[in-house]
C-alpha cells in the first residue's frame, strides 16, 4: 500500500499545480539555503583535520592579562624546546616564525624577483608533526640544515618553471633591509588546502638569527606541541604556570596554554595569528539565518496544506469510514510530506548550484556540492529530506486525520479542525516576523558599513599610497622624499613602521612620577603629523631641525592623557616621559598632544597611544599622500623615482583606505551574505503568502459575487481581501522591531564606534514589508473582483 | 445483530443542548432489510453513525453483533468496524485521486488483506456489479450510476455481515436509482443485513420492515407482511 499512497500522493500533487509549485519552490529555497550552510560548516569544521596527528597536536597560547586567561595565540621563542626538555608528555615542538603581519618580502631567482607574504621559517620537525602532503624531498630532513627551504607546487612553478627546484637556490630579503639569504630548495610540499589554519607558499629552516631572540619575549612565533598518546591535557595544563615562573625564575603574570588544533579555526578569540582564524559566531548566526528560511519555507508547507485540507476531508473521512487508523492516516500524509520535501531537495540543489558562486565570492571560500558527495554527504542529505518532512508534514498530518467522518461525509459542514485558522495566522505573522526582521538587521549592517567607511579617523585616509619600504629607499630616504615632492601633486611623504588601523603593537612606558603602564606604539618620523594630517591640541609636531626631536621627542594622544589623570593637553606638555621597549628604554619629554586618531579596527576603542621618531631601520613601510584627482599620472611619477632609486624591488603599493576597509572585511561578508538570505526569507514568505491569498479568495468566490451583485466596487472588494493579510503583516512587522533590535545592538557591541540605531531601517524594513506582500496578494484580490458574479454564484 | 436500549445523543454547542436522538430503541435482527424514514433533521442520520460505529452514543446501549460498543474508543470502533460494516452512501464518497479498482481495493488494504487476495476479490466485485471494465478510471470519468456501483462494490467487497446505506438513491435518476435498490435487495436475498436511510417510499418498499423516527424518536414501526410470507 506504499505504493498507492505514493501513487495518491503524486495525483494529488499534480491535481494541484500551483501549490505544488509554490510549496515546493519554498522548501527548495529553504533547502538550497540550509545546504550552502551545511557545506559552509562542513568546511569551517574540516579545517585541519588532514593532519595524522590532529588529536594529538596543541598550540601554545600566552596570556598576557594577568588574569589567566590565553590571550595571544603567538609566544615566546623558548616555550617549545623548554616545555619538551621538561615534560615527557610532550614528543616534539614546531615553531613558525613569521615576519610581521602585513609585510612582504622579495623572494629572487635569476630575473625572477616578486614580492611573497607567505613566507616563514620553521622547525626541522614541522613536516614530521603535520601532514601536508610532500611531492619532492625528503620530509624529515627538508627543514634540517640551516638555510633551507621547502616550496609549495605553485611556487616551484612560479619560479623555475620547467627546471628542477631541488637543490636551487631561492635569495630572499629576509628582515627586508637589502641583505639577500641564499635558501636551498630541499622540498617541494603540494599547495596548501584552503582548510588549513597554517598557510606559507615558502617556509625555511629557523635561523640561528631567530635563536637570538630574547627567550621569554613575546614575537611572532607560534609554537605546537604533539603531545604523546593518551596524556591528560588538563592536567598537564595544572603543571604550567609553575613550569613558567621556573623558566623565568620569578612570579609572573604571563602565563601559557594548550589549544588543541581542532579548536584553532574557530575558537580562537586572541590576538596574533597566523591566518584570520573562523568566528564561531558567524556560523552560528548564518545557521540560525539559514534554519529561519528554511522554518518560513515549512510554514508554507503547513500553511498551504491546512488551508486547503478540506479538500481532502472526504478522503480522510472515506479512509477512516474504512477502516483507517489516525496513525495510519498520519503516516499516510507524513510520507506525502516527505515525497514533497524530496522533490524540494532535488529542485534545492539545482538552486545551490547557482548560489554557491556567490557565496563564494562573498566568502571567500571554495565550496562545491561535490563534498556532499560521500556517505556522509548523503547521510546529510536523507537526514534534511526527514526533517523537512517530518517539520513541515506534521502538523497538516494531525490536521488531516483528526477529520471526523461524520462530519465531513454526511453534512454540508466542511470538517474544519477548530484552530487551524488561528494558527495559520500565527504562522504568518511568526514568518514575517523573521523576514522584516532579517531585512531590518541587513539596514542596520548597511549602515554601520557606511559609517565604517564615512566616519573621521582623525586621520586622512584618501588618496593615501602604501609602499614596502627597502634598504636602498631606508637609505636614500631623504632624497627620494625630495624627488617625490617635487611634484606638485605629492602632499607628503612619511616613513613609518605601521600604518594607521594596523599598529597594534605595545611599549610599557613611564610619565614623570605616575606609574608605569603601556600604550600602543607608532614609530614614525618628522612628516607623518603632516602627512597624515593628524590635528595637534597642544605642543608642536615633530621637526628634522631639531635633532632632540629624534632621540627624547615624545608626542601622545588624549586618550593617554587623559588615562594619566592629566587635565588639558597643554598640561602635559613638557613633562618626562620614558618609554620601555625591546629591553632598551628611550626617556625624554612630550612635545605635543594629538587629537585621538583610530589605529585600529572600528571594533577597537581607541586606547593610550604614543608616537615617536625612530631611526629607519625601524621602518617598514613608506606612506605617499597623494592629490586628488587623477591619481594614476602621480603613481606613473612614484614608480618611476621607485625603479630609479630601489631597481631590484617590485613596485608592489596599496592605498590606506583600501587596507582600513579589509580590517572590517569579514563584517561586510556577513551583511552582504545576510542581504542575500534576507531578500530568499521574504521570496519565500511570499511564496505562501501568495497561496493563502489565492486559496481566500477561491473560498470567498460567492461571498464577493453577492456583494458585486449588490453594488461593491472592485477597489472596495481588493481592500475586503487584503485587509485581513495586512493586518497579519502589520503585526509581524511590529513584532520584528525588537527582535531586530535586540539583535543589531549586540552585533553592534562588537564595534566600539557604531551608528546609532535609528528608526530608519525598521520603517523602511515595514513599509517593504508591507508593500512586497500588498503586491503579492493585491494580484489574487483584483482577480477575484474583477471576476463576473454570475459565474461565482452559478459554480456554488 | 443490532439492539439499542435508551439511545441518547446530544449535541451541545455553546449555548443551546440539541437532542439529536432520544431514547430510541431498536433491534435489528441478521438477514433483515430496514429502512430508515422521516423528515429532515428527524435523527435518521445520526442514528446511522451510531449503528455504523461512527459516532458513540451520549446515553444508552447499544449492542452490535453481540458486544457493548456504546463506550468504545474510536480504535475498537474501527477494528469491529471495518471487518463488519460495509456502508454506501448519497454522494457516492469515492476519493476522486483513486481508480476505481483502488477505491474498492480499499476496506481490504485496512483489514490487512494480502495484495494478490485483494486484486482477486476486487476483480470479483467489479465483475459482478459490471463495473469492470472501468476498473482504471477514476471517479470522476463514471456516470453517477457507475460510481455507485463502485461504492456499493467497495461496501461489499470485505464481504460486511451489515451493511448501512445513507440515501444510496438521492443523487441518482431513476433508472439508475432502481438499478442500485435492486443490488441491494440481491445483497439481503443472500444473507447481508441492510439498514438503509431514504426519504423516498419508492425505495422503503424494498425493505422488510420500516422504522419512522420524528424529532428523535421512533414513532412508528411497519412490518411489511408481504416478505412475511
Amino acid at each position: 500500500m506504499g505504493i498507492n499512497y505514493l501513487t495518491i500522493s503524486i495525483r494529488n500533487l499534480k491535481r494541484q499545480p500551483l501549490y505544488t509549485l509554490l510549496t515546493i519552490s519554498g522548501l527548495a529555497i529553504g533547502v538550497a539555503c540550509c545546504i550552502v550552510i551545511i557545506l559552509f560548516v562542513q568546511d569551517e569544521r574540516s579545517f585541519d583535520q588532514f593532519h595524522a596527528f590532529k588529536d594529538r597536536i596543541y598550540r601554545v597560547n600566552t596570556g598576557m592579562s594577568g588574569d589567566g586567561r590565553p590571550t595571544n595565540a603567538n609566544g615566546q621563542i623558548a616555550a617549545g624546546p623548554s616545555l619538551v626538555k621538561e615534560f615527557p608528555e610532550m614528543e616534539s615542538f614546531v615553531r613558525f616564525r613569521k615576519f610581521g603581519w602585513n609585510e612582504k618580502r622579495v623572494v629572487a631567482y635569476e630575473h625572477r624577483r616578486f614580492y611573497e607574504k607567505r613566507f616563514m621559517l620553521a622547525d626541522s620537525t614541522l613536516f614530521r608533526m603535520f601532514s601536508f602532503p610532500f611531492i619532492a624531498g625528503d620530509r624529515e630532513k627538508a627543514l634540517v640544515a640551516p638555510n633551507s627551504i621547502v616550496i609549495t607546487r605553485s611556487i616551484a612553478g612560479k619560479y623555475f618553471g620547467d627546471e628542477e627546484p631541488m637543490g636551487k637556490k631561492l635569495s630572499i630579503d629576509q628582515n627586508n633591509d637589502g641583505r639577500f639569504v641564499d635558501f636551498t630548495v630541499t622540498g617541494i610540499a603540494e599547495n596548501l588546502p584552503l582548510n588549513s589554519s597554517i598557510q606559507f607558499d615558502l617556509v625555511g629552516s629557523m635561523t640561528s638569527e631567530t635563536q637570538s631572540f630574547r627567550p621569554w619575549s613575546l614575537e611572532s612565533i607560534f609554537t605546537f606541541v604533539l603531545l604523546k598518546p593518551g596524556v591528560d591535557v588538563q592536567a598537564l595544563e595544572t603543571k604550567l604556570p609553575n613550569f613558567l615562573e621556573g623558566q623565568l625564575g620569578r612570579k609572573t603574570t604571563l602565563s601559557i596554554h594548550l589549544q588543541s588544533l581542532h579548536d584553532v579555526r574557530l575558537n580562537s578569540n586572541l590576538n596574533g595569528h597566523m591566518e584570520i582564524p573562523g568566528d564561531a559566531s558567524i556560523v552560528f548566526i548564518l545557521s540560525a539565518v539559514a534554519l529561519f528560511i528554511l522554518l518560513i519555507a515549512c510554514i508554507n508547507f503547513v500553511n498551504l496544506s491546512t488551508a486547503r485540507s478540506t479538500r481532502r476531508a472526504r478522503e480522510v473521512g472515506m479512509r477512516k469510514v474504512l477502516g483507517a487508523q489516525k496513525t495510519q492516516l498520519i503516516r499516510q500524509f507524513i510520507g506525502e510530506s516527505i515525497l514533497l520535501a524530496f522533490s524540494s531537495v532535488v529542485v534545492g540543489l539545482v538552486l545551490v548550484e547557482v548560489m554557491i558562486p556567490v557565496f563564494n565570492r562573498i566568502a571567500e571560500k571554495d565550496l562545491s556540492l561535490l563534498s556532499l558527495a560521500s556517505p556522509e554527504g548523503i547521510g546529510l542529505i536523507l537526514g534534511l529530506i526527514a526533517v523537512v518532512g517530518v517539520l513541515a508534514g506534521s502538523y497538516p498530518a494531525y490536521v488531516l486525520s483528526s477529520f471526523r467522518p461524520v462530519s465531513v461525509l454526511h453534512s454540508s459542514s466542511r470538517g474544519g479542525v477548530a484552530g487551524t485558522a488561528f494558527m495559520r495566522k500565527g504562522l504568518v505573522v511568526l514568518q514575517f516576523t523573521l523576514s522584516v526582521a532579517m531585512m531590518a538587521c541587513t539596514g542596520i549592517v548597511s549602515s554601520q558599513m557606511n559609517f565604517v567607511r564615512s566616519l573621521n579617523l582623525g586621520f586622512q585616509r584618501e588618496q593615501m599610497l602604501v609602499l614596502p619600504l627597502n634598504d636602498q629607499i631606508r637609505g636614500e630616504r631623504q632624497v627620494f622624499k625630495q624627488e617625490l615632492q617635487r611634484n606638485p601633486k605629492i602632499l607628503g611623504v612619511t616613513l613609518t613602521e605601521q600604518v594607521p588601523g594596523r599598529a597594534g603593537n605595545g611599549v610599557g612606558f613611564q610619565l614623570e612620577d605616575h606609574e608605569r603602564s603601556g600604550a600602543y606604539r607608532m614609530f614614525v618620523d618628522e612628516d607623518f603629523l603632516n602627512t597624515y594630517g593628524i590635528e595637534l591640541l597642544a605642543g608642536r609636531g615633530f621637526s628634522t631641525d631639531l635633532p632632540t626631536d629624534g632621540t627624547e621627542s615624545f608626542i601622545v594622544n588624549e586618550a593617554l592623557i587623559r588615562a594619566q589623570g592629566i587635565r588639558s593637553p597643554r598640561e602635559a606638555i613638557g613633562k618626562k616621559f620614558t618609554m620601555y621597549h625591546a629591553g632598551t628604554q628611550k626617556q625624554g619629554f612630550i612635545i605635543g598632544v594629538a587629537k585621538d586618531f583610530h589605529i585600529q579596527s572600528l571594533h577597537d576603542r581607541i586606547e593610550e597611544t604614543m608616537l615617536t621618531v625612530m631611526p629607519a631601520p625601524k621602518m617598514n613601510l613608506v606612506t605617499i599622500r597623494v592629490a586628488p584627482g587623477d591619481v594614476s599620472e602621480t603613481v606613473q611619477f612614484i614608480r618611476d623615482e621607485w625603479a630609479r632609486t630601489s631597481p631590484h624591488y617590485p613596485f608592489d603599493y596599496y592605498f590606506v583606505d583600501e587596507d582600513f576597509d579589509q580590517l572590517h572585511r569579514a563584517d561586510q561578508k556577513l551583511g552582504e551574505v545576510f542581504a542575500y538570505f534576507a531578500i530568499l526569507a521574504i521570496v519565500a514568505a511570499c511564496l505562501g503568502l501568495f497561496g493563502l491569498a489565492s486559496h481566500a479568495a477561491s473560498q470567498r468566490t460567492k461571498e464577493i459575487g453577492i456583494r458585486k451583485v449588490l453594488g461593491a466596487s472592485v477597489p472596495g472588494l481588493v481592500g475586503l481581501l487584503t485587509r485581513e493579510f495586512l493586518l497579519l503583516i502589520g503585526i509581524a512587522v511590529l513584532l520584528s522591531w525588537p527582535i531586530a533590535y535586540v539583535g543589531m545592538d549586540r552585533w553592534l557591541q562588537n564595534f566600539a564606534y557604531h551608528v546609532p540605531i535609528s528608526m530608519v531601517p525598521f520603517l523602511l524594513a515595514g513599509l517593504a514589508g508591507l508593500i512586497i506582500s500588498f503586491a503579492t496578494i493585491a494580484y489574487q484580490a483584483a482577480a477575484a473582483a474583477l471576476a463576473n458574479p454570475v459565474e461565482a454564484l452559478r459554480c456554488e | 445483530m443490532i439492539k439499542t436500549m435508551n439511545l441518547k445523543r446530544m449535541y451541545a454547542t455553546d449555548e443551546v443542548e440539541t437532542t439529536a436522538l432520544n431514547n430510541v430503541n431498536i433491534e435489528i435482527n441478521e438477514g433483515e432489510f430496514v429502512a430508515i424514514m422521516g423528515p429532515s433533521g428527524c435523527g435518521k442520520s445520526t442514528l446511522l453513525n451510531i449503528l455504523g460505529l461512527l459516532d458513540n452514543p451520549s446515553d444508552g446501549e447499544y449492542h452490535f453483533v453481540g458486544h457493548e460498543v456504546s463506550k468504545y474508543t474510536e480504535r475498537q470502533r474501527a477494528n469491529l468496524r471495518k471487518a463488519n460494516i460495509g456502508f454506501v452512501f448519497q454522494s457516492f464518497n469515492l476519493i476522486d485521486e483513486l481508480t476505481v479498482f483502488e477505491n474498492v481495493e480499499l476496506p481490504l488494504f485496512y483489514l490487512g488483506v494480502a495484495s494478490a487476495e485483494r486484486e482477486k476479490r476486487v476483480n470479483e466485485v467489479l465483475e459482478h456489479m459490471g463495473v469492470m471494465h472501468r476498473k482504471s478510471h477514476f471517479p470522476q470519468q463514471l456516470s453517477g450510476g457507475q460510481q455507485q456501483r463502485v461504492a456499493v462494490s467497495r461496501a461489499i467487497v470485505a464481504k460486511p455481515k451489515l451493511i448501512l446505506a445513507d440515501e444510496p438513491t438521492g443523487n441518482l435518476d431513476s433508472a439508475h436509482g432502481s438499478e442500485v435498490m435492486k443490488l441491494l435487495t440481491q445483497l439481503n436475498e443472500a444473507g447481508t443485513t441492510i439498514v438503509m436511510v431514504t426519504h423516498s417510499t419508492h425505495d422503503s418498499e424494498f425493505a422488510h420492515r420500516i422504522i419512522h423516527l420524528f424529532d428523535g424518536h421512533v414513532v412508528t414501526e411497519n412490518i411489511k407482511e408481504q416478505f412475511h410470507v
